[in-house]
C-alpha cells in the first residue's frame, strides 16, 4: 500500500512525532511504500539542523534522515510553517538575508499543494496530531 | 475523485492549527479537490460571528471563513452535540453551517480524513 503521513507534532514535546516515526518504520517493515511525510505547523520543527539532544535521548532529526535514506520517501516541511519558526534552507536563508540554512538536508521545504497531492495520490494519508 | 473531510477541532487563537486547518482547506480547494469541513469540539468557537482578533496578534479566522465560498468551499458542518454542550447554535455563526447528529456515520461516508 502507498502511504503518506501528515505530522503536526513537534519533536521533544508530545509523543505524536515519535508515533509517526514508529508507524513509518513499521509500515516499511511490512513492505508498504512510504511516499511522503508532510510536516505541518509545529511538526516543521522535526527538520531542525542543529538539535543536540543529550546522548542518552537519541536525535529525532537524524532518525528521520536515516528513514528517508532507507525508504526514499520525501520529507517535506511546510514552507509557511517552517519559515515563521526559523526553519530555512540555503535558498530561503539567502532570500531573507539570514546567516545560513537551519534545516537538515534530508528535508525539503514545500507548499501545501504537496499535502493535497499526497492525499490524492496515496492509498492512505495518516495524521499525527500534536495532542 | 476522492471525497475529503477536513475535521477542525481546535479553539481559535489558541492552537495555530485552527488557522492551519483553514489554510489546508483553501489549498485543497485551489487544487480542485472535493472538500467538506466539519467543526467539532472547541473548533466550534472558530465559527463565532463578530471576532476581534487584533488582540491575538494574528489574522482573522472569521474573514477567512467568510471567503471560503469564493473558493467553492461551501460544505460546512458542525457537530450538534458539541454545539449543545457549549450553548451555541447555527445562529451564532458567521457562515452558513449545517448540524451533524450522527458524527460517526458522517465521517465514515468520506474517503479521506484530514484531522486538525
Amino acid at each position: 500500500m502507498k502511504l503518506s503521513l501528515l505530522v503536526m507534532a513537534a519533536p521533544y514535546a508530545s509523543g505524536g512525532a515519535d508515533s509517526a516515526w514508529h508507524y513509518a518504520d513499521a509500515a516499511l517493515a511490512l513492505g508498504h511504500e512510504l511516499s511522503r511525510v508532510f510536516f505541518y505547523d509545529e511538526g516543521a520543527l522535526n527538520g531542525t539542523l542543529s538539535s543536540v539532544p543529550p546522548q542518552d535521548e537519541g536525535n529525532r532529526t537524524e532518525r528521520w534522515a536515516v528513514l528517508q535514506q532507507r525508504s526514499g520517501c520525501e520529507l517535506i516541511l511546510c514552507i509557511a510553517s517552517a519559515l515563521k519558526r526559523g526553519m530555512l534552507d540555503s535558498t530561503e536563508a539567502e532570500r531573507y538575508e539570514q546567516s545560513g540554512a537551519t534545516i537538515h538536508p534530508a528535508f525539503e521545504l514545500g507548499g501545501l499543494g504537496l499535502l493535497v497531492d499526497a492525499s490524492a495520490n496515496s492509498d492512505r494519508l495518516i495524521t499525527f496530531g500534536p495532542g | 475523485m476522492k471525497r475529503t473531510l477536513l475535521i477542525s477541532r481546535q479553539a481559535p487563537y489558541q492552537s495555530h492549527l485552527a488557522r492551519g486547518a483553514l489554510d489546508a482547506a483553501l489549498a485543497a480547494a485551489v487544487f480542485e479537490q472535493d472538500v467538506t469541513l466539519l467543526f467539532m469540539d472547541d473548533g466550534l468557537w472558530q465559527l463565532l460571528d463578530g471576532q476581534q482578533p487584533d488582540a491575538a496578534y494574528t489574522k482573522s479566522l472569521e474573514k477567512t471563513l467568510r471567503s471560503l465560498n469564493l473558493y467553492d468551499l461551501e460544505k460546512l458542518y458542525f457537530e450538534q452535540a458539541a454545539a449543545v454542550a457549549r450553548g451555541l447554535s447555527s445562529e451564532d455563526f458567521c457562515v452558513p453551517c449545517e448540524p451533524v447528529t450522527d458524527t460517526a456515520s458522517f465521517i465514515d461516508s468520506f474517503d479521506v480524513i484530514w484531522s486538525f
